[in-house]
């Protein structure tokens, strides 16, 4: 341990700057959101506000429990997609990763190519929304899209096939086991660590997808997640700052009324806030996987 | 390798696909079916608007209409109501749609391209050309004649069927005001403390030595923002695109290039001479702040709007102070207020293609250029609760005393829903509003391509890669942010021929010269 | 394949293939009927590329087109700009991701303190969480010519005249490359963490035991343990060579024109090109065209790692 005393300094040292250079942007995110709208327009970002306000904060949440309903959809959303997803995962890429699996070369062929071409949106809504039917419910949130990333699969796939010792499968069937014996006590025990990452990608990804909303919900906008109405919010504001140059005057009314950039700002930040205060509790699962003595004994 | 694979794939891929449909049609089929069941019955429990279409008669046509706006608090209530009077009135019933400004595009081509349940809904001038190439909107003309009696006669026959591309009318335009008259918008304290005349300025140049006299006094304000100091007062036909164009305000039949016309050259050279000078806002190329949310922060002095009857109460509010307003002019002095084809037509009525009847969509669409209680019903909600009369007035409305005006329905759509003219007029605008804005459309100079649209699709290649060089420049032009003025417009210019311009001009012109044949 | 011998054993030994492997197939149905569902199904929509799509006839019954909504990709005098800035970002991308992306991962799983290792974990996850519109406001918050950080204090601070950051194409790559590596490290780098903390610990112990330095260590077992991995993540990568993040090149810039010279890539030139015209044709052939040249590389860069190592190669 001694002898590696430079290396922890070195080790530390590097991490706290990439740490600070990654909070930094974050900390000038909320004082932004947090000065007054017209000393932010008048003198810029500082990370300093010049004069505090929560005038932006209560923009937002004038809609009242719009908000609430909306962080309600998003945590259901992502807690079923997210279990759904490691699970479909998981027991897609064991298989795979089995070195005897037959056509395997053609399954996982057939599985990135799903990544590398896609037949665009319309075929992929007309198919979501008109013969499946998942318009205007909460599955149009969940089902497209997200469910399944063969991303995911091949990865997953990699740190099977590669952390988990072929000599125990062997042994497990000694034993007699059942696959399913075995992916129960072996293959999620063993890969935890890949378990929690790819968990990690697809919570991630359910909380801050609004294409799905933008999609698949038109009338029912009760079921929007809070991405999706905060995207709304911005993408009007984006619409009416940047077309102020060439509307005549019908919308010129509709644009007086855009917020500035302090809202969303505010916007970006009430998105994010639960899932940073989630964080640290999802450390713990980050630790090791169970050491492969204790799978042997 | 790919041999060897070829064909063991194509086996499994086969295989595997005729599974899959089995097995996915099944499976989902089921889960998804329960659910929407359990989500109606939890909307429906929620309530009102549901119930309109489980209310009696299944035998009555339901119209689906898209809007663009915001969600309005109370608006299930509003449209029951409307409801009622749809079916009172015409035995249909309506079902809305709600968009927004900066999604309507994408969720329109969808529901257009994915076949939704979609009969009306609104077609912006920038995608009637692709909505009518992929055939996903009908053409109205017959439709107008037979059953758009209302529409005509409340817009005349000139403009109802002035949305034609190489004759297909393409959608009904609403009853607004058109015309661009347009000018500077400036902060009054600022003007009366420096003494400008704001009588004297009348063009672009008259407004160089304002903006001097405001730096000299007020360096930490910026003069001028936006990114239409050049387009806002035009004095051409856009014809849509601005890839060619009719110069002097439509009156030439000539299509010339808009970034060689001299009028947009001399300006544009003004305008850079005065972000040279400090005059515009140094990031007024790349900001996304509106000109007015940098007035009220107090950091800029002016910017170029449209300027309507009505137009300085409403600005003042937003701007939080007192402004004052000059029509800016042609150099010459005379007037600029130019109608062209997309000042009509920004936002038209059309309808789907998809619309299973087609002839109902057009019925119900004439009654919303008929009723005065549905245009009332649908801009400003419920008399009494949403609005109540100004003391001693028959026309002006306000929000009741003393309301809690975020929980109160205000659409406040009436630029585009068809027939505000028929309407309450809300209170801060002249009670003659709508006399003024026929008045103002009246006065107005007709382009002679007026009701002229170019068919340029056949030449979408070259299309693409004008828009990108159009990107390229003409922000930086537009705000005067370019430190060499002539070696960037020859660059500009250069790469917009070499974009295949003279193509898109060349059809413009071959177009127009035979619409204006026919139009004699 | 094996195929071959197969057919000559009796047909008992084909049940009891079946029989084993039939279950983990059963494991693979779910994850298989949503590919094909969410992912196939709609592929056949690529014959739109080819199409001049008519909604009154359907898309399969419109007329084809051959290949003319390409060609808006490869006339235009911009065609060679984006296509370099394209590929030459994403080598770029590819290559600093892959490294510091290590570096990190092998950091954090040796730091010995938790506290630390708990903030430096939870930290390079946190720029997933800010989506590119609003990494384009904090980069403008920093570079604005007026108002800007950089500008406003820094410069001035340095006794250095304001830049003109967004009118001068020259700054963005090294920019676009910083901002891309702040936003995207996070990702491979959590990979790689799952990854070394799968090794087994004894071969550490083992290392440590034979007086075997850190450096030593980190060659010798870390890197080809976590070797598939990479090789994983880089072909992946490799695959969507042609493709970028659009909000990087879109939002970050804030579409200033005059920065086109080294911001433009492929997704932003076809963005501009076709928000006006809605031409879903010459929108699905931009996708095809970036699909199949990724394609053909992924290819030739499996066939490269499975000449050098078969059990590396992706498929």
């Amino acid at each position: 341990m001694k002898r590696n005393r430079g290396y922890q300094i070195l080790a530390n040292t590097v991490m706290l700057l990439v740490t600070a250079l990654v909070i930094l942007p974050f900390v000038l995110l909320l004082m932004s959101s947090l000065t007054d709208e017209n000393v932010l327009l008048a003198n810029g970002y500082s990370f300093i506000p010049g004069k505090f306000s929560l005038g932006a904060y209560e923009y937002i949440f004038r809609s009242g429990d719009k908000i609430f309903r909306a962080y309600g959809m998003t945590i259901l959303i992502t807690a079923t997609g997210t279990v759904a997803n490691i699970a479909m995962t998981a027991l897609f890429a064991y298989p795979l990763s089995l070195k005897k699996l037959p056509a395997r070369r053609v399954i996982t062929f057939l599985v990135f190519f799903t990544m590398l071409f896609n037949g665009g949106l319309v075929p992929s809504y007309i198919l979501w929304s008109n013969y499946i039917g998942v318009k205007d419910t909460v599955w149009g949130l969940i089902l497209p899209n997200l469910m399944l990333s063969p991303m995911n699969i091949l990865l997953m796939r990699t740190y099977f096939e590669t952390s988990i010792p072929d000599t125990l499968y062997e042994a497990a069937q000694i034993d007699g086991a059942s696959q399913p014996k075995i992916f129960t006590s072996i293959v999620l025990p063993l890969g935890k660590p890949i378990l929690v990452t790819i968990g990690t990608f697809s919570a991630l990804a359910y909380w801050n997808d609004w294409n799905n909303g933008l999609y698949y919900i038109t009338q029912r906008t009760d079921l929007y997640a809070i991405q999706s109405l905060l995207n709304k919010m911005v993408s009007d504001i984006q619409f009416l700052s940047q077309n102020s140059g060439n509307v005549s005057s019908d919308l010129a009314a509709t644009l007086s009324k855009v917020p500035s950039t302090g809202v969303q700002m505010a916007i970006a930040f009430v998105a994010i806030l639960p899932i940073i205060a989630v964080f640290p509790f999802l450390q713990k699962y980050y630790s090791k996987g169970i050491a492969l003595g204790a799978v042997k004994g | 390798m790919k041999k060897k694979m070829s064909k063991p794939l194509a086996v499994i891929l086969a295989a595997a696909m005729s599974l899959g449909l089995l097995a996915g049609c099944g499976g989902s089929g089921d889960s998804v079916s329960g659910d929407t069941q359990t989500a109606a019955e939890e909307s429906s429990g929620e309530g009102s608007n549901d119930s309109q279409e489980s209310a009696d008669s299944s035998d009555m046509h339901t119209i689906t209409m898209a809007l663009i706006g915001n969600e309005q608090p109370r608006q299930e209530e509003i449209w029951a109501k409307v409801n009622e009077l749809v079916e009172k009135d015409l035995n249909m019933h309506v079902n809305f749609i709600v968009l927004g400004y900066g999604d309507y595009i994408n969720r329109l081509n969808l529901m257009l391209s994915g076949g939704d349940k979609l009969d009306i809904l609104p077609i912006n001038n920038g995608q009637a050309g692709s909505y009518i190439n992929a055939g996903q909107i009908v053409d109205l003309k017959d439709y107008i004649y037979d059953y758009g009696q209302d529409i005509i006669s409340s817009l005349g026959e000139d403009i109802a069927t002035s949305a034609a591309v190489q004759g297909v009318v393409y959608g009904t335009p609403p009853n607004k005001e058109s015309a661009s008259r347009a000018g500077i918008v400036m902060r009054k304290d600022i003007v009366d403390e420096l003494g400008i005349d704001v009588d004297s300025i009348h063009t672009y140049d008259d407004l160089t030595s304002v903006f001097e006299k405001v730096k000299a006094a007020h360096p930490e304000l910026d003069c001028i923002a936006g990114t239409n100091i050049l387009t806002q007062v035009p004095t051409w036909d856009p014809l849509m695109d601005q890839f060619g164009v009719l110069p002097n305000d439509g009156q030439d039949t000539t299509v010339v290039n808009l970034f060689e016309y001299e009028d947009f050259v001399n300006h544009a050279r003004l305008v850079n001479e005065w972000y040279k000078a400090g005059y515009v806002k140094l990031d007024a190329a790349t900001t996304t702040e509106t000109s007015q949310n940098l007035v009220k922060a107090g950091s800029l002095f002016s910017y170029f709007s449209p300027i309507k009857p009505g137009f300085l109460a409403q600005e003042n509010v937003v701007c939080n102070q007192e402004m004052v307003t000059a029509y800016i002019d042609k150099d010459d002095g005379s007037v600029s207020n130019i109608i062209c084809s997309n000042n009509v037509n920004f936002f038209n009525w059309g309808i789907a293609q998809q619309s299973e009847d087609k002839v109902k969509a057009m019925q119900f669409l004439n009654y919303c250029y008929s009723s005065p209680e549905w245009n009332n019903l649908m801009n400003f909600g419920e008399e009494g609760v949403d609005y109540e009369k100004m003391d001693g007035s028959d026309i002006m409305i306000h929000y009741p005393e003393g309301a809690d005006t975020a929980s109160l329905y205000h659409f406040n759509m009436g630029w585009m829903l068809p027939n505000q003219y028929l309407g309450y007029v809300w209170e801060g605008n002249p009670e003659d509003v709508w006399q003024q804005y026929q008045d103002f459309n009246d006065s107005a100079t007709y382009s002679k391509a007026f009701g002229f649209f170019a068919d340029t699709s056949s030449l979408s290649t070259e299309l693409t890669a004008l828009y990108s060089v159009y990107n390229e420049y003409m922000n930086s032009v537009s705000t005067g942010s370019v430190s060499d003025f002539d070696a960037t417009m020859k660059d500009f210019n250069d790469k917009l021929y070499a974009a295949g311009l003279q193509k898109v001009m060349d059809l413009k012109q071959e177009q127009l010269d035979a619409w204006l044949a026919s139009q004699q | 394949m094996k195929e071959e011998k197969v057919v000559a054993k009796t047909t008992s030994s084909r049940m009891q293939k079946f029989k084993t492997w039939y279950p983990l197939f059963l494991m693979m149905l779910p994850g298989a009927v949503y590919i094909i569902i969410n992912n196939y199904l709609p592929m056949l929509g690529i014959v739109i590329a080819f199409k001049n799509v008519d909604f009154k006839k359907g898309i399969l019954a419109s007329d084809w087109v051959g290949f003319k909504n390409f060609e808006f990709l490869f006339s235009s005098s911009d065609a060679f700009v984006i296509t370099r800035n394209t590929l030459l970002y994403n080598i770029v991308f590819i290559i600093l991701n892959t490294f510091l992306g290590i570096l990190f991962a092998i950091f954090i799983c040796d730091v010995t303190s938790k506290h630390l290792k708990k903030l430096y974990q939870s930290a390079i996850l946190f720029p997933f969480l800010m989506s590119m519109v609003i990494v384009g406001y904090i980069v403008f918050a920093f570079f604005s010519m007026q108002s800007g950080i950089v500008n406003k204090t820094i410069l001035p601070a340095l006794g250095r005249e304001p830049i003109f950051w967004y009118n001068e194409p020259k700054y963005w790559p090294a920019i676009l490359i910083f901002v891309n590596t702040w936003k995207g490290v996070g990702y491979g780098c959590l990979i790689y963490i799952s990854a070394i903390n799968g090794i087994d610990p004894s071969l550490y112990e083992a290392a440590e035991l034979d007086g075997a330095g850190k450096l030593k260590q980190i060659l010798n077992i870390t890197l080809p343990s976590i070797l598939p991995n990479v090789i994983t993540l880089t072909l992946l990568s490799v695959g969507r060579i042609f493709y970028s993040d659009f909000g990087l090149f879109y939002q970050v810039p804030r579409n200033s024109g005059m920065l086109y010279s080294t911001t433009n890539v492929i997704d932003t030139y076809v963005y501009r090109g076709l928000m006006q015209q809605n031409n879903i044709g010459m929108s699905s052939a931009a996708g095809v065209y970036q699909s199949l040249v990724g394609f053909v590389l992924v290819l030739l860069a499996n066939l490269i790692v499975s000449k050098v190592s078969k059990e590396n190669a992706l498929f």
